[in-house]
């Protein structure tokens, strides 16, 4: 009985020792809350005079275009290191389509579709994937639609096994799938498409343009041998560009009609483009617009060498000699329910572009 | 308005001298600007050693350029407001205003980087102006001129460089597709 009693009365102070710890941390947290909120408020108060909100917002301007500048040096930096065969064996276009020779594909005009700076892997999202179907039904017989080329990436393989970035890759696409908070998701796939927003910068950039665009249409190139493609059979290749994919597929245009020796066209879909890339030798570009598009006509204000002010750009030079085609679609916006891939808009985007392919055939058969 | 942004530009000109750091800087004005055109060099396909060498070599060669551009500004003052030739010590006391130049690498970022570059040069050009004003007390307009011409043929130099590498680059971009094809 005395030993139970001396057992319960140690268990009480036991009890009792940790609610008066309990208590003692409570009130330590609670200054130092008190402390805390104090300096907040000093400093709050400081940061409220003109003064210092100014310096603040310098020093954050800088750091964004510090990291920015950073990230894009570091986005540059893969496909250098690509192009000069460090990070991989450079593919070897020289063998390009001489398989397929005897194999050749009973289709005539490929078209390519390289999607918005939205994706990030092979797959494309579910309404891209029914307007493409959609698509697909429309267009003749002897036309074959090649979807999934990822158009941010110039390796085969996607961000998911990106060399020297894949731990990165890979945490940001678990973390957009699996995390609870929709703050966080939403934070993972804005730093997806912010990756592939500075491949476009890359592709319009005067300096990196062109190596990153011969590696980007290598790799069209080499998905098209894939399909059986080959020069002697094929009428032409079609590139289909959407918002920043139209800036990949006006890059790549001419890189591609070179590797394919056939004929490239490119037609656009709400395009971002910049107009600095080459386009010489090619024949025919069409654009799909929306009236009610506001990223295509912000494209045009970020992108100077479309305004027909700066009339020695190769976009403006292009247009003296040649006659783009576009096909505007009323109503019509960027993304979302009222985007190209809407139910609302589907039909009418895939009959401009059916249009412009049987237009161009028969000008050119005509020429 | 003119008169607060005069008062200021005055007092960057005491911190610019209190700053004096001398010739030294030049040469890492220079690595800077090498560095920022290093992809040139891997578009070359050039091998490690050979980027280092050439990336050394440019970083003298920009040096030499930011240092003629401080000879044209020491002789633009002997001409026109009379200030004895100094150029040594007058070297050593401008380079400071180059010191913007030391973040002149963000401008291998790209599509932003035009802006980056017109940016610095533009803050290293009213640098100068601003330290011609605080040692030789020459207004603001006269120093502008004083530190045209030198600018402009350090812009003329760097300009060249840059231009030629990159040139060479899209030579072997070119010679690699024409390879591809022919084959």
């Amino acid at each position: 009985m005395t030993r139970s009693n001396a057992v319960v009365h140690a268990h009480r102070h036991s009890i009792r020792l940790g609610a008066r710890v309990l208590i003692g941390v409570l009130v330590l947290v609670g200054i130092l809350m008190l402390i805390g909120v104090g300096v907040v408020r000093r400093d709050a108060a400081s940061l409220l005079q003109s003064g210092s909100l100014l310096e603040l917002l310098g020093v954050s301007g800088a750091a964004i275009v510090v990291v920015l500048a950073l990230v894009g040096v570091y986005s540059v930096m893969v496909d250098f290191v690509f192009w000069e065969g460090w990070m991989q064996s450079f593919p070897d276009a020289s063998g390009l389509f001489v398989g397929n020779e005897e194999k050749r594909s009973e289709h005539r005009h490929f078209l390519v579709y390289l999607d918005g700076i939205h994706q990030s892997e092979e797959n494309h999202p579910p309404r891209v994937q029914e307007f493409l179907n959609c698509l697909e039904s429309e267009i003749d017989n002897d036309s074959l639609l090649v979807k999934g080329i990822e158009a941010y990436t110039i390796t085969n393989v996607g961000l998911r096994a990106a060399s020297y970035s894949r731990w990165f890759w890979q945490w940001l696409f678990s973390l957009q799938e699996h995390h609870p908070n929709g703050f966080v998701q939403f934070v993972c796939a804005f730093c997806i498409q912010a990756n592939n927003v500075i491949k476009v910068g890359i592709s319009s950039d005067r300096r990196y343009g062109p190596v990153m665009n011969y590696e980007l249409a290598l790799k069209i190139a080499r998905r098209l041998e894939q399909l059986n493609f080959h020069p002697s059979h094929a009428s032409r290749v079609v590139l289909v560009g959407y918002s920043g994919g139209a800036e990949m597929a006006i890059g790549t245009a001419e890189m591609l009609q070179k590797l394919c020796c056939s004929p490239v066209q490119v037609i656009t879909i709400c395009g971002v483009f910049s107009g600095n890339a080459a386009l010489e030798s090619i024949q025919d570009v069409a654009m799909v617009v929306g009236s009610k598009d506001p990223v295509a006509a912000f494209g045009r204000l970020a992108y100077p060498g479309r305004l027909s002010v700066l009339p020695l750009t190769n976009w403006n030079r292009w247009q003296r000699s040649h006659c783009l085609h576009r096909y505007l679609i009323d109503r019509m916006s960027h993304n979302g329910s009222s985007g190209p891939f809407s139910v609302a808009f589907r039909q009418k985007v895939v009959a401009a572009i059916c249009r412009e392919l049987e237009r161009s055939l028969v000008s050119s058969s005509a020429g | 308005m003119i008169q607060q942004l005069s008062e200021q530009l005055v007092s960057m000109g005491q911190v610019l001298l209190a700053l004096d750091t001398g010739v030294g800087l030049l040469v890492a004005v220079g690595f800077s600007m090498s560095a920022s055109h290093l992809f040139s060099l891997l578009a070359n396909r050039l091998t490690p050693r050979q980027i280092l060498l050439h990336m050394v070599v440019d970083a003298l060669v920009l040096s030499l350029a930011l240092l003629l551009c401080l000879v044209c500004h020491s002789l633009m003052l002997a001409l026109m407001e009379g200030v004895p030739l100094q150029p040594i010590t007058f070297g050593n006391r401008m380079a400071v205003a180059l010191w913007p130049g030391l973040f002149y690498v963000l401008a291998a970022a790209p599509y932003v980087s035009d802006l980056i570059a017109v940016t610095l040069l533009a803050w290293m050009h009213l640098n100068m102006m601003i330290l011609v004003n605080a040692m030789y007390g020459i207004p603001f307009l006269h120093a502008l001129f004083v530190c045209l011409p030198g600018f402009v043929i350090a812009l003329l130099l760097v300009g060249a460089l840059f231009s030629q590498r990159w040139r060479s680059s899209y030579d072997t971009l070119a010679k690699e597709v024409a390879l591809q094809i022919q084959r």
